[in-house]
Parts: structure tokens; C-alpha cells; sequence
């Protein structure tokens, strides 16, 4: 899996969706909490994205009603969605090990 | 998975746009600043829409064009298969598409006719004539008496006329039944067709021009109607012009239509017009319908008959669109026939070819599949190649149908059926290409479903069952193909070793037709003629010259019922017809220029040519038939009740006629100095070309006739073009044939090459445990053979059935012939052994020591 910011936010929806499955303002909440508003991007991103993994297969989506009587589009993963996941997670933590070893290297 | 709608998006925005307001709301914010900054931090929402829909296509395409690449990719690593593919596919989408592109016009297209399967040809069938014909005043009986017809219509043969005004012209004139063009459903493209008084006897002088005589010889002018022109030195006023496609019934060339003008009364001893009819079937009523309502008509025309006849004389009536047809059915349904095999191979092998692809790379893919490509993603993979490849054969197969098309089309012999006419049929090649397309999904899909799952890699058999199956079958059709082919090819050289009992050396044949106008008394055509003899001795590089009225092989202008020969002294036995005997009118050096033998008595000479005595000569099948126990010289002939005697002064040998393939009975008139007929050939023994010989009878008929038209020909080049048509069967079909045996041991070939290399652990572990290189080749051809014998034994069974088909167009050949089919089967197998040895051979040489490692 490449490094680009594309795939960053894509393996940051996967992981959220890790958690359990949720719709595309609840990912929004769950990355501001978790990385302290690291990730500025705007919100609206989100969901060219979401859709773009849909489409490979890495989430699937479901409507349900919400109490107030609204459409949310519920995502969660798929087995190849946790596959890509788990591929991606090593090989980032691989990747920042390495910077770690280097920037420590002196 | 459902590509979300507009609405599904604006709704999913909408839920995020309103969770982020009310959470602002709670966090404090004034419901109006909410809002704001809920669309603030959301960023621009019609662009992020767009992006998320796009999100969905983007991927779309964003697939094709990955898998595209990929499979241009592969295909460029791997060039030959792909390439082979693309050739197989494209031979056989253009030949069925040439080729059904050609038959459709002549077997499947109706006539240029409104409610064409309405019309028919009647009359009545006689040794006299092959197709059907009736004389007049039987048709002028039946015309009004019939039943079953809405309209008749009558026409005489074209004859040549001459449009005797500045600038003369040699045309073609039909006299035709006012009710033709009504019958037909075809309206004059200017002018009115004839009138009732304009088609009685003596009704005045009028014509009907054809389209390309309007446009070439008076320019598309509209004033042509009401115009007099001047045929065969007769005013004739023009009252229509027809339409562009128009076409005779009889197929026949012709520039003017004249009202045929027969008498509705006939006098008994009056001449009798000799007539081909036609008729436009009454709605609802079918053919053995109308056969039986006119039966009581034709049980009275019997009468008419001399008893003797009557057996062989029949009603006959058939559609247009079959007699039109004619000879050329069974050749159009041979052609369908062997291009439907060659595209059948072609198929069968265009599958093979892609297992071959996808068998090759089950390692591959079963590798992407466990790594986690979905199954779904491999068989679009596959059919995005299926369809890449059969694309580029489509476009290839439409390129070779348009080059195949220009080419029979140079090469056919005139006269071929509607062959100019044959234009690239749309239908046929969508048809082709669709199939095409199918069969290569069918082939890509086949083996990616049974691709194993992704943790199991092991190979599975069931694919070269199958491709040997295919592989079966393509032998099967090879082995109609090639044995349809031996039997034309042998069909060919029987009938051009034919020996023609003349010879055609240095003879060049000049037909000379003086046409009517200027030459209607016999003294002007006598001067002709004699005018024509004095100087034709003088001809360049002459040795001898004759004329007679025909030559062989072509038939001759007339014949004689053979038992209206009467033989003096002899009672006329109550017999059947007997056939036809034909008639040639001949000067004296007729038979020493052809090389015709002289078998007994002699030629005539120039006494023959000018007493009033009679003489004949008579062939050898006529002597045998007449005189078949004495000497025929010396013996009386009479042709005809009222004809005169005449002495029987020689016999020759029989000469082939019509087409090549028959030697009849035939006999020789003198050609009388004071009879000439106006029509003959001037033949010329010469070592001069024909150009030579043609440009100097021009000159030296300047003086008499300047606007005669001639044509000079080498004898041998008319008897070459008779056998033409059948060269051009056989090399078709031949071709074809060798096409399909290509491609059959071309998969054959490839079969084993597939095997031997899945096998070849297999193999190597058998060589290390002593099996010799022999041993190895034996398996492998063991195998190849058992697949082969299969088809061949299916191909000499369905053969058998098909080849009855080519009955018709087989000279001196029987269709089950033993040695032709031997020849076939043999070719077959000796092409399908060769294609497999060499896999064999290679299995042969596998080193075990290599073979064991590899991990096959």
C-alpha cells in the first residue's frame, strides 16, 4: 500500500471502521478525537473517499433511519477490507520504525 | 453492488451537514452561525457530490483501463497465442462473411419484384428445351382459361438489332406480352408501358427502353418519350423508359422491349413463336395447387403431340425464384456448407486457444486470488482480454470479408448468379462478430469457473478432455471439408482430361452476326458470305478456313428430334423421342481444321455446296444408333415427315458439346453457297493472334460492312472458359479446405504441445525409470492418435451424409467413391500425426534430471 495522503485517509476510515461499523459523521468524530485534529481536511473529503472503497470492496454500506427520522448510510468492513487493514498496519509500522531508527541514528 | 443515486448522496451529505449543525447547536453556536459553519467546515458541497458520484465511475473506467492494460500487457509478453487467436478468429469471420454475403443474394434474397414469392414460371417440359416453354397457341388457350393465375405474361428470346441511326449500335431487343410489366409489379420509371392495340399483330412500331440506354445512349433526356429512333431500319416511337433495377424474368441482357404481338387466331400451318411464360400465383393459392387447376388444360395441349412424344412432354411449374436459381443451388448451399465448417473450426479453435491462455495461467491467478483479488475481479480480467481479443478480430475478419469479397468477385467466371451484385452484407457480418464474441467469452469463462479455489492449487484435468473434444470436432468438420474438396478436385481433372475429339490448336473462331437491317433478302447475305470466303484464304498466317453456323463445344443452333430421323425403307419404329440430335451446317474444311476424323466415306465438297442433291454426314454415336448393324454410306435419311432424303455420304467422330461433359449423336449439313443463314463462324487455322485476325477482318470488311461487330477468339480459350465455373468451385472450396485442415492440426499441435508440458514431470520420471525416448513418443502419439481416429470416424460418418450434396456438380465422380475418400482420410491423418510428432518427439528428449526439478 502506497503512502500517498489518498491512502493515509483511507487506512484511517479502515481502521476506524475497525472498531465497529459506523456512518460517515461518526468516522468524522472518531478521526478529530483520535489523532487531536491532526488530519485537517475538510469533512466533506470523507465521503469521495468511502465511496471509492466501497467500490473496491474494503467497506460495504447499508441505510438505516436515524431517531429523528433521517437516512444514514451505516459502513463497516469487509474480510478483504480487514485483510487490507492488517497488510497496511504492518507495513506502516515497518515504514515508521524505520524513520524511527533513522531519525534516532546519530 | 448498486451504484448509489443523486438522491442516495444528497441524502448522505444531508445527514452528515445536519449531525455537525446540531452538534455546533449544542456546542453554543446561534442555530444561523450553526449552520454556517457546518457548511464551512464541510467544504464545497456541490464539488464533494460530484467527487463521491464520480467516485464510482472514475473506478469504473479506472478498472477497464487497468485490466485493459493488463491484458495488453500479457498479450504483448506472450505475442504468439494471442496473435494466432486474432488469425483464426479474423479467417473465419471473413470467409463466412464473404461468402454468405455472396449466396445470400442468389439463395435467401427475394426478386426485385413486389410480392415476388407470388410468381411463377409454367409451361411445359420437353426434351426440346431444359427449361419450360410453351408455343403459342397453346399459351393463347390457356391464357384465357386458366384459373389459378391473376396475370400471364409471355416473352420470346432476346435477339440482336441494330439501331440503325447516326451512330449505329448493336442492342438487345425482347419482344415481351403487354401484361409483363403489370405481372411483375413494375411501373415504367418515365413514359407508359404498351396499350392492348399497341401488343396485337401489326399494331404499329413501339419500344420500351432500358434505364442504362436512356442514360448512356440519350443522356437521361426527358424528351426520349415520344421520340422516334430507327431499329433495324424500322421507325419505332419510344412510349417508356425502365426503372434502374429492373430485370428480366429470364435474367436475360436486353436494351429495348418490343411488344411481342402474337396472334390470338392461329392459322395450323402458321409459324409457331416459341415462348417462355410466366405468371403472377392468385393470393392464398400455392404451386401443386395451381399444378393441378391447370392439369385439365395441359391433358388438351396433349393432343397436340404426336403420341409418341407424350411420356416425355410434362406440366411444369415452378417459382421464380428456383428457376432463376438453377444450377446454382447446389453450389451455394456447398459454399454455405464449407464456410460454415471453416468458421465452425475457427470457433472451436479460437476456444481451445484461450483454455490454452487460461490453463497456462491458473498458477497466476490462483495467486491473485489468494492474495485477495475477488473472483470477481478475475473474470472480468479475463473477459476484458476475451473481448480485447475478439475485438481486434473483428476488425481484421471485416477487412479480409471485404478482401475476400473483391477478390471471388475477380476471380469468378462471368455469369456467375447475382456475383456483381454481392456487396458486404451488414447482417451477416454483425451476426459473424457476435458469434465470434460470444464464443470467445464462452471459451474465457469456461475454464476461470473452474479456476480451483485459492487454497487448493492443484491442476485440473477436466480442461484437456475438453480441448481435445474441440479438437475432435475440428477434425470431424476438417474431414467433410477436405473429402467435399478431393471429390471437386477430382471431378476437375476428369473433366479436363477429357479428351474433346477436336483440337483447338491455332484455331481462332470469329462469330459473325450480320443483324437484320440491310440484310433481309438472302442475296445480300449470300454476297456476304461468298464476299467473306473469297478473301478469308488470304487471312495472315492462314493455312485453311471454314464456316458453319456453330462450333463445339458450344451447343448448336439446332437439333432434331432424334425419332423424327427416318431412315428409307425402314418403318418408323413407335418409340420414344430419344432425345435430341443436334444439327451443324458446315463448309467442306469444317472437319480437317478441327482435326474431327473422317471415319468412313468423306467430306463434302464444293459439288455438295451447289447441287440440288442432298447430302449428310453423320457422327459415329449416330451411325452406331441407326445403322448399328450395317455400313451407314450409301443409306437415305429423311429429318422430318416432310423433309427431303438425303444421302449419308461420310461419318466422323463424336465431338464433346455443352459444358464439356457430353459426346451425343449428332450429324452435318452441307453449307450451302445460296443458304447462308446470316449468322456463323468463321474459323482460321492461323499461327496469328486473335487481335491480328480481328483488326484485319475489320479492314477487309471496311468495304462491305463497316459497322459489323466481330469478335475474334482462340478456339482453345471458349473451351477453357467452360470449365471455368467448375475450376472455380473447386479451387474455392479447396481453399477452404486447406483452411480448415490448418487450423484443425494447428489445435491438434497445440493440444499436445500443452499436454506434453504438463506432463512433462510425468514423463521424466518415466524416462528415469528406464522408459526409452521411444516409448515416450509412442505415449504421446498413442493419445494424439486415439483423438484423431475419433474425428476422422465422425467426419467420414457425417461425410457420408454431406456429400451426397455435391451430386450435382460432379463429373464422372460418384460422391462415395472410395479412393477420393481414402485420399482425404489419409491426408488428414498423415497432417494430424505430423502436428503431433513434433510434440512427441520433443517429449522424447526431456531430460529427467531437468524434468524433476521443475515444478510442473
Amino acid at each position: 500500500m502506497s503512502t500517498s495522503p489518498q491512502a493515509a485517509l483511507d487506512l484511517v476510515i479502515l481502521k476506524t471502521l475497525d472498531r465497529g461499523p459506523n456512518h460517515g459523521f461518526g468516522i468524522t468524530l472518531h478521526i478529530e478525537q483520535a489523532s487531536g485534529n491532526m488530519l485537517k481536511v475538510e469533512e466533506g473529503s470523507l465521503y469521495p473517499a468511502l465511496h471509492r472503497l466501497e467500490r473496491t470492496e474494503l467497506v460495504t454500506a447499508d441505510w438505516t433511519k436515524t431517531e429523528n427520522g433521517r437516512r444514514a448510510r451505516i459502513y463497516s468492513l469487509t474480510p478483504a477490507g480487514r485483510k487490507r487493514l492488517r497488510e497496511a498496519e504492518q507495513s506502516w509500522s515497518q515504514l515508521s520504525t524505520g524513520v524511527a531508527k533513522v531519525l534516532s541514528f546519530s | 453492488m448498486s451504484i448509489p443515486s443523486d438522491d442516495d448522496i444528497r441524502d448522505e451529505l444531508d445527514h452528515h451537514l445536519a449531525s455537525r449543525e446540531q452538534l455546533n447547536q449544542q456546542q453554543g453556536l446561534a442555530p444561523e452561525q450553526a449552520r454556517r459553519q457546518s457548511q464551512l467546515t464541510f467544504g464545497n458541497r456541490t464539488a464533494i457530490h460530484e467527487q463521491t458520484r464520480e467516485a464510482h465511475l472514475n473506478l469504473w473506467f479506472e478498472d477497464l483501463r487497468r485490466d485493459m492494460l493488463y491484458a495488453i500487457r500479457s498479450f504483448t509478453r506472450t505475442p504468439a497465442l494471442p496473435f494466432a487467436a486474432i488469425l483464426v478468429l479474423a479467417l473465419g469471420i471473413g470467409s463466412a462473411t464473404a461468402v454468405f454475403s455472396v449466396v445470400d443474394r442468389i439463395l435467401f434474397r427475394s426478386l426485385p419484384y413486389p410480392d415476388s414469392s407470388q410468381l411463377v414460371a409454367f409451361g411445359i417440359g420437353a426434351p426440346l428445351d431444359k427449361s419450360e416453354f410453351m408455343l403459342h397457341p397453346e399459351y393463347v388457350k390457356w391464357r384465357t382459361a386458366q384459373q389459378p393465375f391473376q396475370l400471364t405474361a409471355a416473352t420470346k428470346g432476346a435477339n440482336d438489332c441494330d439501331l440503325t441511326e447516326a451512330d449505329p449500335q448493336r442492342l438487345r431487343c425482347v419482344p415481351v406480352e403487354r401484361t409483363l410489366l403489370p405481372m411483375l409489379g413494375i411501373q415504367p420509371y418515365r413514359g407508359t408501358n404498351f396499350t392492348p392495340t399497341q401488343d396485337t399483330p401489326n399494331g404499329p412500331r413501339v419500344a420500351i427502353i432500358s434505364h442504362a440506354l436512356w442514360v448512356t445512349r440519350y443522356g437521361s433526356s426527358e424528351s426520349i418519350i415520344g421520340r422516334t429512333i430507327v431499329i433495324d431500319g424500322n421507325a419505332t416511337e419510344v412510349i417508356g423508359v425502365l426503372p434502374p433495377v429492373f430485370e428480366m424474368p429470364t435474367l436475360q441482357k436486353f436494351d429495348i422491349l418490343t411488344p411481342l404481338q402474337i396472334p390470338t387466331a392461329s392459322s395450323p400451318n402458321g409459324p409457331q413463336f416459341f415462348l417462355r411464360t410466366f405468371a403472377r400465383l392468385k393470393p392464398n393459392v400455392t404451386l401443386s395447387q395451381a399444378s393441378q387447376s391447370l392439369t385439365p388444360l395441359f391433358k388438351e395441349s396433349l393432343n397436340t403431340v404426336p403420341p409418341s412424344f407424350r411420356k416425355e412432354v410434362s406440366l411444369r411449374i415452378t417459382s421464380l425464384q428456383d428457376r432463376q436459381i438453377g444450377d446454382s443451388r447446389s453450389a451455394s448451399w456447398l459454399l454455405l456448407a464449407a464456410v460454415g465448417a471453416v468458421f465452425l473450426i475457427a470457433c472451436a479453435n479460437l476456444a481451445n486457444l484461450l483454455i490454452a491462455r487460461t490453463a497456462a495461467r491458473e498458477r497466476e491467478l490462483s495467486i491473485r486470488l489468494s492474495i485477495g483479488a475477488s473472483r470477481f475481479h478475475i473474470l472480468r480480467q479475463i473477459l476484458t482480454e476475451s473481448l480485447l481479443l475478439s475485438s481486434v478480430a473483428s476488425i481484421a475478419g471485416i477487412a479480409m470479408a471485404f478482401g475476400l469479397l473483391k477478390s471471388m468477385t475477380l476471380l469468378a467466371p462471368a455469369g456467375i448468379l447475382r456475383l456483381e451484385e454481392a456487396t458486404l452484407d451488414l447482417r451477416v457480418l454483425a451476426y459473424a462478430v457476435a458469434i465470434s464474441i460470444f464464443a470467445a467469452l464462452i471459451a474465457g469463462l469456461a475454464p476461470a469457473l473452474q479456476l480451483p479455489s485459492a487454497h487448493t492449487r492443484t491442476t485440473s484435468s477436466a480442461q484437456p478432455r475438453l480441448r481435445l473434444l474441440l479438437v475432435t470436432t475440428q477434425i470431424t468438420a476438417s474431414m467433410i471439408l477436405l473429402t467435399s474438396a478431393a471429390l471437386l478436385l477430382q471431378s476437375l481433372w476428369n473433366l479436363q482430361s477429357t479428351p474433346l475429339g477436336f483440337q483447338t490448336e491455332n484455331v481462332i473462331a470469329t462469330r459473325i452476326a450480320l443483324g437484320r437491317s440491310g440484310y433481309q433478302e438472302p442475296g445480300r447475305r449470300q454476297a456476304f458470305f461468298t464476299q467473306l470466303e473469297a478473301f478469308a484464304s488470304a487471312a495472315p498466317g492462314s493455312t485453311a478456313f471454314a464456316l458453319s453456323d456453330s462450333i463445339p463445344p458450344l451447343g448448336p443452333m439446332q437439333a432434331m428430334i432424334f425419332s423424327n430421323i427416318e431412315v428409307e425403307h425402314r418403318p418408323k419404329p413407335p418409340q420414344p423421342t430419344g432425345g435430341m440430335v443436334p444439327q451443324r451446317v458446315v463448309s467442306p474444311s469444317f472437319f480437317s481444321i478441327l482435326g474431327i476424323p473422317i471415319r468412313k466415306g468423306r467430306t463434302f465438297n464444293d459439288q455438295d455446296r451447289q447441287s440440288a442433291e442432298r447430302t449428310v454426314v453423320i457422327n459415329e454415336l449416330l451411325a452406331q444408333r441407326l445403322f448399328p448393324q450395317q455400313d451407314a454410306i450409301g443409306q437415305r435419311l429423311r429429318f422430318g415427315a416432310q423433309g427431303e432424303w438425303h444421302n449419308v455420304i461420310g461419318v466422323v467422330g463424336s465431338v464433346n458439346n455443352n459444358g464439356l461433359a457430353a459426346r451425343e449423336p449428332e450429324y452435318y449439313f452441307a453449307r450451302k453457297i445460296n443458304q447462308d443463314s446470316g449468322h456463323g463462324f468463321l474459323l482460321i487455322r492461323t499461327t496469328s493472334s486473335p487481335a491480328v485476325i480481328e483488326s484485319w477482318l475489320k479492314q477487309q470488311l471496311a468495304a462491305i460492312n463497316p459497322t459489323l461487330p466481330i469478335t475474334s477468339e482462340r478456339l482453345s480459350t471458349k473451351v477453357t472458359e467452360l470449365s471455368v465455373r467448375p475450376r472455380f468451385q473447386a479451387i474455392l472450396l479447396t481453399t477452404f479446405a486447406l483452411l480448415g485442415l490448418l487450423l484443425a492440426v494447428l489445435g491438434l499441435y497445440g493440444v499436445i504441445t500443452f499436454l506434453v508440458t504438463q506432463r512433462t514431470r510425468e514423463l521424466g520420471v518415466r524416462l528415469a525409470l528406464g522408459a526409452t525416448a521411444s516409448n515416450i513418443r509412442r505415449l504421446i502419439l498413442k493419445q494424439a492418435s486415439q483423438w484423431t481416429v475419433a474425428g476422422l470416424s465422425i467426419g467420414l460418418i457425417a461425410a457420408w451424409f454431406s456429400t451426397s450434396l455435391l451430386d450435382k456438380l460432379l463429373y464422372q465422380v460418384t460422391p462415395r467413391n472410395p479412393a477420393t475418400w481414402l485420399i482425404a482420410a489419409s491426408t488428414l491423418l498423415a497432417a494430424a500425426l505430423f502436428a503431433a510428432w513434433l510434440p512427441a518427439r520433443r517429449a522424447g528428449r526431456i531430460d529427467p534430471a531437468i524434468a524433476l526439478r521443475s515444478d510442473g
